[in-house]
């Protein structure tokens, strides 16, 4: 999966502008590149926590486009690998690109989570 | 009827489609209807009775655990969401 420095800093600057608390959102993707970043709402808002809520209808309209979708949060400093949490929480998402981004490091990574394990996405 | 839009991650259980029709005057008769002919689909927005914990159920761009839950009534013309509930964190 590729991101472009365009989205790249999208969400670098997403996730700044959250600090303390962590940023969530969606990456858009055609043909494994990155096309869009679209901003979430943490609506649980904590340093360790992310809850993503993005307008409903958007999404189901964001469904209908031919698309992949990366879940996207971030860390505010612990590196960007998927927590104990990520695993248990990941739900209809396993299978799916998730990505994590540190703001401490400006790491961005991918990655794949299902049935309890981690596989790392070459970005 | 009413219009149930399907996420991609829910797309394997309703044979592909991104949009089912289902019959139904509350969220849980139309959710109801629509697992009577696609029963995978259950498991995944079903849970003890309820809505299960990774799937949220929207009516009106309102998620129906604030509203009356399953017992949402739905009005015409009004389209039911499902998506992927997803949290996490450090």
């Amino acid at each position: 999966m590729v991101v472009p420095a365009g989205v790249r800093q999208a969400l670098a600057e997403h996730a700044r502008a959250e600090l303390p608390n962590e940023a969530c959102g969606l990456v858009l993707f055609e043909d494994g590149v990155a096309v869009e970043y679209v901003p979430g709402r943490n609506a649980s808002p904590s340093p360790y926590h992310f809850e993503l809520e993005i307008d409903p209808l958007s999404w189901a309209d964001i469904n209908d486009r031919d698309v992949t979708q990366a879940v996207f949060h971030s860390h505010v400093s612990s590196p960007p690998r998927p927590s104990r949490t990520d695993v248990r929480n990941i739900g209809l998402w396993a299978g799916q690109p998730y990505l994590i981004y540190t703001v401490r490091t400006d790491e961005l990574t991918a990655w794949r989570i299902a049935g309890g394990t981690i596989e790392p996405i070459p970005t | 009827m009413t219009a149930v839009r399907i996420p991609p991650t829910l797309r394997n259980e309703v044979g592909g489609a991104r949009q089912v029709e289902a019959s139904g005057s509350t969220v849980r008769e139309v959710l109801d209807d629509l697992v009577s002919r696609y029963p995978a689909l259950g498991a995944q927005i079903f849970a003890d009775g309820g809505i299960a914990p990774f799937v949220n159920v929207y009516l009106g761009g309102e998620d129906v655990r604030t509203l009356d839950g399953l017992d949402t009534a739905i009005g015409a013309g009004q389209a039911v969401i499902l998506l992927p509930a997803m949290a996490g964190g450090a």
